[in-house]
């Protein structure tokens, strides 16, 4: 009876090995890769199922098939150099890898490339030989997906590229690094040997930013962070074109890092030509905006008594009175006045000291004037000054006209000698009509301004309705 | 007749015997069908992956053991059970590894009942299966000595297109096999001792 229970439970194990082997078998038809085992004539002698797929047989079919008749000629070579290697007694290799094209017999049967490993078995078989196992993985998708990624590289506009520690080039990942850099090759060149050139004056920048670069390689990517502020010395390099104009490039250095420690560079090349031509367009523009505002300026704005000249009352004081005529305004004096004797002032004392009573007489008008007044020096001696009022707690043009009138008469100029002079002005003050015109409205203030020259010098003359 | 002679003489004949064993079970389990016998397979060795499935039987007793495959590719047992009209449903690939389990069990059984006729007691293993690629493991290099040991390997051609049989045999005993032939077969009766 212990007999016959021993011979069940051998048979049950037995079973269960059978089924375990089975099992792994099964994992093996089963997997994504592609697994061929060859004998020693390199015919399949144990295919799974995506080599059936493959090359479209069945897992019958797939036995005995020569394998290497799968791919071209030459491909079929590198094959068999790494099969027959591994084969070759004493060569002490147990695998290879290799990436190999299969398939492309025919037109409509596409080569794939495909990454190959191959194992030596340790087992020899009197009738199979050394037996070699292959694994292979389709890289068609890899491929596609790495021609993507270079096609997007190519057609982007930066320059991507790879350098050493040693500022070496060891990489070209777009085209665009050629046009920017106005070089056909690339690899195996100093990527400061080809700025400096084109660079002179920053070539002390470049070479302690490249001295940098090269102190933190091997070291963690915290050093390089730390020092990383310096690269922006920079950050606008120009290369010279042999035929065309300079380009403007903005150079980027990101380090790439593994294990935290940075072990190369990637060197990013921005095209800023356009945005720093388009700078100095606007820098120039600025340029000539302010020379034109300086211009004018000078135009409109008197130097020696700092007023506006008649360039600039005849827009700004016609504004006013069309303004006025609108009823924006309550009031728009226009205030004449005239340096009394200024001609003997000059005949006597000289221009010089007149220029100085232009220039006293205009600080004056501008201490009594709010920046909504208009003060110009009309001629020689005379003056004109806009006075526009909307409340009536503001005071007239004829009181303002008096308190300058005052101020110049209480002024003494000094003539040198312990001596000074004593200058008064005459005034006429007219009110806007809605009648009025710039000329009727100077006109009529100028008649004033004759009305008070006439009656004695050093006074006020204002319209009658204005005094009313 | 000398030691060698008589072991020479006793390895033919179980040749011959599991070879016409193999044929007339062959023959019967497939419905009485006729079974070619290619002796001497054309663009293949013994010790070659033969078929993509192989079911062995281990038969034993004190005189010798034999280890009988049968080499097999489930698609043309499927094809073959197809046209017998067996339905898809029942020809999943672990019921066609029975079905040939069966029959390499059904050849061992043959062979045990020759030698139990002859008073030579065999036990017989379950059968058990597994792939092809296997019978690179497989040790079919001869010997003489004390223990004797031949391989052989032939090809069975029916209807079910072809299976591949092959075999090693180690002679334990000085004993003389060479009278013992296919035809002396004892009758089914009693039960097989299965090891």
């Amino acid at each position: 009876m212990s007999h016959h229970n021993e011979l069940i439970a051998s048979q049950r194990v037995l079973s269960m090995l059978e089924g375990a082997c089975e099992y792994s078998e099964q994992i093996l038809d089963n997997v994504p890769s592609v697994f061929v085992v060859l004998n020693k004539d390199n015919r399949v002698i144990r295919a799974n199922k995506a080599f059936c797929d493959l090359v479209g047989c069945t897992m019958e079919d797939a036995l005995h098939l020569d394998f290497p008749a799968f791919f071209t000629s030459e491909n079929r070579d590198v094959l068999l150099h790494h099969v027959n290697h591994l084969r070759t007694e004493g060569s002490g290799e147990t695998h290879a890898r290799a990436k190999i094209e299969i398939g492309g017999l025919t037109e409509d049967q596409p080569a794939k490339p495909f990454f190959w490993r191959i194992f030596r078995l340790e087992h020899l078989s009197e009738a199979e030989g050394r037996v070699i196992s292959i694994v292979g993985d389709d890289l068609s998708g890899l491929y596609q997906s790495e021609l993507k990624l270079m096609s997007i590289f190519s057609s982007i506009p930066l320059g991507l590229m790879v350098m050493n520690r040693d500022g070496v080039i060891t990489e070209v990942l777009s085209d665009y690094c050629h046009v920017l850099l106005n070089q056909r090759a690339l690899l195996g060149k100093s990527l400061r040997d080809i700025l400096v050139p084109h660079n002179p004056d920053l070539q002390t920048e470049l070479s302690q930013a490249f001295g940098i670069m090269q102190d933190c390689v091997g070291k963690f990517i915290t050093h390089f962070t730390a020092r990383e502020a310096a690269l922006a010395d920079i950050a606008q390099l120009s290369i010279d074109g042999h035929s065309e104009q300079a380009k403007w490039i903005k150079p980027r250095f990101q380090p790439i890092v593994k294990n935290n420690t940075v072990e190369r560079y990637m060197v990013i090349l921005e095209d800023n030509t356009a945005s720093y031509l388009a700078q100095r367009q606007i820098e120039k523009a600025d340029l000539l905006g302010k020379q034109a505002q300086a211009l004018y300026e000078c135009a409109i704005r008197d130097p020696l008594s700092g007023l506006y000249t008649r360039l600039f009352m005849n827009d700004s004081i016609s504004r006013l009175i069309a303004s006025s005529k609108r009823g924006n305004l309550r009031e728009l004096a226009i205030v004449m006045f005239d340096i009394d004797n200024f001609k003997s002032v000059n005949d006597t004392h000289g221009h010089a000291l007149g220029d100085e009573v232009i220039k006293a007489f205009g600080s004056i008008i501008l201490s009594c004037t709010r920046d909504t007044d208009i003060a110009v020096r009309y001629g020689g001696e005379e003056f004109i000054l806009a006075m526009p009022s909307n409340d009536t707690r503001e005071q007239s043009g004829a009181i303002v006209a008096e308190r300058i009138r005052q101020k110049l008469a209480d002024c003494r100029i000094d003539v040198g000698g312990g001596k000074s002079l004593h200058v008064t002005t005459s005034c006429g003050v007219a009110l806007c009509n809605p009648t009025d015109t710039l000329e009727t409205l100077i006109l009529r203030a100028d008649k004033l301004l004759y009305t008070a020259k006439h009656n004695g010098k050093n006074r006020v003359c204002v319209e009658p309705s204005a005094a009313e | 007749m000398d030691t060698q002679t008589s072991s020479q003489a006793s390895s033919d004949s179980l040749r011959t015997l599991l070879r016409d064993a193999s044929v007339v079970q062959a023959s019967q389990y497939f419905n009485g069908e006729e079974i070619t016998l290619i002796a001497s397979p054309p663009d293949h060795q013994l010790g070659q992956v033969l078929k993509r499935y192989i079911v062995m039987v281990l038969l034993s007793s004190p005189e010798l053991r034999v280890v009988f495959k049968v080499h097999f590719n489930p698609e043309q047992v499927r094809a073959y059970r197809l046209a017998k009209g067996c339905s898809p449903e029942d020809l999943s690939d672990k019921q066609l590894v029975d079905f040939m389990k069966e029959l390499s069990n059904q050849m061992g059984g043959r062979v045990c009942r020759i030698f139990d006729a002859h008073q030579i007691a065999m036990g017989m293993s379950i059968p058990l299966c597994t792939r092809g690629i296997y019978e690179i493991y497989a040790d079919y290099k001869p010997k003489t000595g004390a223990i004797t040991k031949f391989g052989d390997f032939w090809r069975l051609d029916g209807s079910f297109d072809s299976i591949y049989c092959s075999c090693y045999v180690e002679l334990m005993s000085k004993e003389d096999f060479s009278h013992i032939k296919c035809a002396d077969e004892q009758s089914q009766e009693g039960e097989l001792d299965f090891l």
